[in-house]
């Protein structure tokens, strides 16, 4: 899961896959504003099929909590 | 120690000195005093003195040399002096100038001296009294000179979290430390190897706050061990259970109160006379989440840790003329053992929340309390220092 | 071309990250595009998703858009400031996109005086159309999902979808009222076709104000996007025809008259009856009809002729192709009779195989396949989006007409010895003067749409043919020519300006169709002598700015006597010192008889 979620960032915040680490956020993705959150969301919801609550999507603020938030909707998927 | 203290009555001194023809000139050149008595030896010849006499003053001088040398030497401050001059001096007498404590004021740091100068001939040229107060002009290089040589600190829950790295850090900085714990004997023997192995000075010791006994048995321990007790950290907390209000008992809530404000008045009541002593200080450890609005279904919890942050500022005030300072310490979220229940999504939220996006580090408290204890924060007391990454601001 | 071609396709409109990801990559490309369309928004919520999707589909027909929004509900300050970012940026195409909700805050509760919202948008619809530097795009309002009132509430005769349904005819009415500057984006029609639950969030309505889902912004952006096509010169102007399973069911080969389906009531030849319905409203629209059939070509004349149901007649088609030859050389075939560019022609099959020929050998050519649900086949056209013009005139309406008379020209050329006695035999007749009202949307629609022979390629909108009408220093000349066939129409263009004493040749362009009898050169050679008498000037200037497409005409003001002052990357400059020179003989021509 948490190469798949790499991979969409990588796609919305047009960054290298490689440059994105555990304290992505933000704060250090140039690219990740509050118009590409939205993308973003979108792409994780098509991506696993699941629907986010709108504290959930402000919820996801860097990498580690959209692995969290993620894990909390399906904690099988790890 | 005030310096008065060092004296008792019956504490002596002397000196001695050969009066010369020389001194005679001298004393004529500083003073003017050239009467023929003095100067004129065939003036003098004819006088009932039937020769040249020394300056009654000149013999008188060297009390000052007692007093600003000897009895009490530096901080010496000459007060009052009453003299009677009983015979004269001549040239080639030998005067032994002694001073005697008589009485001792500690109060007005006020000593009382008597004075006799006798000659060679045994005979007693002059008395007097002599009022000196004694000032204790470079009291905190003093102070730093006893505290080189004596910091012993007691931190209760010391064995893990906060208290293990505030343990740790003090004993880095020379203090003699007690660690104190009540269930983790195996934490707190492990932090005591670790620190004897840096070269520190550590002591377990196994004690429930609070339980009185058990306390001054810990502190009469500590004093055994170290000589004294310094600085006490009181950081011995209870648990952080989530209950809704309405399914607490008393009970619930007063052990909240008991390991955090009992312990603590059973600590601060044992070691306040050490404290006073050594002009000690007292770090509270309390929380972020008084400051500002707390989560919810910790009423026990907060209630403790304000009524802590309440005693820092009282006792702040009643012993801080006694010179004993008292701080509180209020963290963020920390990373130790307390916080392990509180589920990864909250934890995450609270650093992504924080302004330096971050919780604290156990060793982030152990450095405020320190500075807190040391001499550098001589002037902070009853003053509340949050460590919470920005994330509340007052 | 190749580069962004690979990236587009590798796009799927239903997975955010691979659009996004794409649109990122293309927009640093620098080859691959053959004009540049800057777009404006101005709006009153956060519109800012679609860019992404307005960007593909103008990316796809090469067009690089460059899309800048205007600050967040400050309309009219964007507008009427001409130092602002906005006027500044001078938009080819402006989006105005409003949201009642934010234009009404109260609209739902039924608090609100219709009047007087009238009245404010009215006002505001007008400012902004006056201010702005382009063609306008608005959109009507979604009515609300459901009703305050309960049952009642649609019924009663304030309610407030009926007075939204009111205040959508006020827009829809302004649009008409304004078509030769304002466009209409329905937004009702997608709402209606995709569904609340397709195209409405929520969620992000309330956290962002950002209140339309990845299929209603694709809806939206291909409206624009078909508009900025247009508008960029990208229109499709010819549909290529396969007949079998597309014109009707079955093969007339092998099903005879009797047995292929093409019926206006049964099903499925209603389906096909319908179809060629939609083709003809197209032809109305000036959209040329051909066929590329693998068949005999009198069977399917049979069919068109003497079927009850065909309405497709013979007199509709402006040329076919029905043999034996492969489909992608029959295409081409096609382009040269009618001299049109590949890329204007749209292929319809039910063959994936021929289809796939088409797409390979001739991909500049649009293919679109039948529908396996025949049912779908109907409507597959009238969705294309660049079958619309933006304006309909007369030429329009007969110029299947123009193109068969120009098959028999072609068909006389072929008699004639020279070229100059087919041409002397042609009794060419051309007609040149100032543009008059009635022509104006036409020499608009050239502007637009011609690229071969255009001098400058400047895209002008009936607004702009206007504007230079009324200014005394400037000029439009038609030119309209007939010839013993019959009328070509109006199919050249000239725009001229005055400054101090030298004129400046703004557009010169002509109709492919009158290519080949050395019109241009008597028209050019009039219209300088004219405004020469008009202006008292002595000199010209002219330019020559290279495309794609252009490069037939690179030399054209050299020919006409000009000198070649200054050759830059985009454009050559060239000056002529007094009158034109006839170098070439026209006086074959007869002008203005």
């Amino acid at each position: 899961m948490e190469e798949k979620v790499k991979e969409i960032m990588s796609l919305i915040f047009n960054v290298d896959i490689e440059d994105i680490t555990e304290d992505s956020s933000p704060d250090n993705l140039e690219n990740w504003d509050s118009l590409r959150h939205m993308n973003f969301v979108n792409a994780l919801e098509e991506e696993f099929d699941i629907e986010l609550t709108d504290e959930q999507v402000t919820e996801m603020m860097n990498f580690k909590l959209v692995l969290a938030v993620l894990k909390e909707i399906s904690p099988s998927s790890a | 120690m005030n310096r008065i203290e060092s004296y008792q009555v019956g504490d002596t001194a002397h000196i001695e000195h050969l009066i010369t023809a020389d001194d005679i000139d001298k004393f004529v050149e500083l003073t003017g005093d050239d009467n023929r008595l003095h100067v004129d030896a065939d003036y003098a010849k004819k006088t009932s003195f039937k020769g040249v006499v020394a300056h009654g003053m000149l013999g008188a001088s060297f009390i000052s040399t007692i007093i600003g040398k000897h009895i009490p030497g530096d901080g010496a401050l000459w007060v009052s002096q009453n003299l009677q001059f009983l015979l004269p001096i001549r040239i080639g007498d030998k005067l032994t100038i002694a001073a005697e404590v008589i009485h001792v004021q500690k109060r007005q740091k006020l000593l009382t001296l008597s004075i006799k100068i006798i000659n060679q001939h045994k005979q007693l040229v002059q008395t007097g009294e002599s009022q000196v107060k004694v000032l204790d002009l470079e009291e905190s290089k003093i102070k730093m000179e006893q505290e080189l040589q004596k910091k012993v600190v007691l931190v209760t829950g010391g064995a893990t979290g906060i208290g293990a790295a505030v343990s740790a850090l003090l004993a880095n900085e020379g203090y003699h430390v007690l660690i104190n714990y009540r269930n983790n004997k195996m934490g707190a023997e492990n932090l005591k190897q670790e620190i004897l192995a840096q070269g520190g000075s550590a002591k377990i010791f196994q004690a429930d706050v609070t339980h009185r006994e058990s306390v001054e048995k810990m502190v009469q321990a500590t004093i055994r061990e170290f000589g004294a007790v310094t600085a006490l950290v009181n950081n011995a907390t209870s648990k952080i259970i989530p209950q809704e209000f309405d399914t607490l008992e008393w009970d619930d809530i007063e052990t909240h109160l008991r390991v955090q404000i009992q312990g603590a008045f059973n600590c601060i009541t044992c070691v306040i006379p050490e404290l006073i002593k050594h002009q000690g200080s007292v770090v509270n450890v309390s929380t972020i989440y008084t400051s500002s609005t707390p989560p919810a279904k910790l009423s026990g919890y907060i209630m403790a840790k304000a009524a802590i942050e309440a005693l820092t500022k009282s006792l702040a005030v009643e012993y801080g003329p006694q010179g004993v300072r008292f701080n509180t310490v209020s963290p963020g979220m920390t990373e130790t053992a307390l916080i392990a229940d509180i589920p990864e999504k909250v934890r995450l939220l609270t650093a992504a929340q924080t302004p330096l996006k971050r919780l604290a580090q156990p060793e982030n408290i152990a450095h405020a309390i320190a500075f807190l204890l040391s001499d550098q924060a001589q002037h902070i007391t009853g003053e509340n220092l949050k460590i919470c990454g920005g994330s509340v601001m007052i | 071309m190749q580069e962004l071609e690979k990236i587009l396709n590798n796009v799927s409109l239903d997975k955010s990250a691979s659009l996004i990801s794409a649109i990122d990559k293309a927009d640093q490309l620098k080859e691959g595009f053959d004009v540049t369309l800057k777009i404006g928004v101005l709006r009153n919520y956060t519109i800012e998703g679609i860019e992404p999707y307005l960007k593909y589909h103008l990316y796809k027909s090469g067009i690089k858009a460059e899309v800048h929004f205007g600050n967040y509900d400050m309309i009219l300050q964007e507008v009427m400031d001409p130092e602002s970012h906005f006027s500044k940026n001078k938009p080819d195409l402006i989006i105005l996109s409003l949201k009642l909700e934010s234009f009404l805050p109260d609209y739902e509760t039924g608090n609100w005086n219709f009047h007087d919202v009238r009245g404010q948008l009215s006002e505001l619809l007008i400012q902004v159309m006056n201010n702005v530097s382009g063609p306008l795009v608005i959109n009507n309002f979604i009515s609300p999902f459901y009703s305050m009132n309960g049952i009642i509430g649609d019924v009663a005769e304030n309610s407030n979808q009926r007075r939204i349904q009111r205040l959508n005819s006020f827009i829809e009415d302004f649009a008409a009222k304004n078509s030769s500057q304002v466009m209409l984006a329905n937004w009702e029609r997608i709402i209606r076709k995709l569904g609340e639950e397709l195209s409405i969030d929520y969620r992000f309505w309330y956290s962002s104000k950002s209140p339309f889902k990845k299929d209603f912004l694709n809806e939206y952006a291909k409206v624009v996007a078909n508009i900025g096509k247009i508008l960029a010169g990208k229109v499709k102007k010819c549909l290529v025809l396969d007949c079998d399973n597309t014109l009707w069911g079955g093969i007339i080969g092998e099903d005879g008259m009797d047995g292929i389906k093409l019926d206006n009531h049964e099903f499925p030849g209603k389906v096909y009856y319908d179809f060629q319905k939609s083709i003809l409203l197209l032809a109305e629209r000036g959209i040329l009809i051909t066929l590329c059939s693998k068949n005999n070509e009198e069977d399917v004349m049979d069919v068109l002729e003497n079927h009850p149901h065909s309405l497709i007649k013979r007199k509709h088609l402006a040329a076919w192709r029905v043999n034996w030859k492969n489909k992608a050389e029959n295409i081409i075939s096609l382009s040269e009779d009618l001299n049109l560019g590949l890329d204007s022609f749209v292929f319809v099959d039910d063959s994936e195989i021929e289809c796939d020929l088409v797409k390979k050998m001739v991909p500049e050519v649009d293919v679109l396949q039948v529908p396996k649900k025949i049912y779908l086949l109907p409507s597959l056209l009238m969705t294309h989006g660049q079958l619309d013009t933006l304006t309909e005139t007369n030429e329009d309406r007969q110029r299947t007409i123009l193109y068969q008379t120009d098959a028999k020209r072609k068909e006389a050329s072929k008699s004639f010895a020279t070229i100059d006695e087919y041409l002397y035999s042609l009794d060419l007749h051309a007609k040149i003067h100032l543009v008059e009202d009635q022509e104006v949307a036409r020499v608009a629609q050239l502007t637009q749409k011609t690229n071969q022979f255009n001098l400058t390629t400047k895209r002008y909108t009936e607004q702009d043919i206007q504007q230079f009408g009324k200014l005394t220093d400037n000029a439009v000349l038609s030119l309209t020519v007939q010839d013993r066939f019959g009328s070509s129409g109006l199919t050249g263009v000239l725009i001229a300006k005055k400054e101090n004493s030298t004129g400046y040749i703004d557009s010169l362009l002509l109709s492919c169709r009158v290519l080949g009898r050395k019109l241009e050169y008597a028209f050019v050679d009039y219209c300088l002598k004219y405004l020469e008498g008009q202006w008292s000037i002595a000199k010209w200037m002219a330019e020559y700015m290279p495309t794609k497409k252009n490069a037939q005409v690179a030399n054209f003001w050299s020919e006409m006597g000009f000198q070649i002052v200054e050759q830059q990357e985009k454009k050559s400059i060239y000056f002529l010192d007094g009158s034109p020179q006839q170098i070439i003989d026209t006086t074959f021509i007869k002008i203005n008889e």
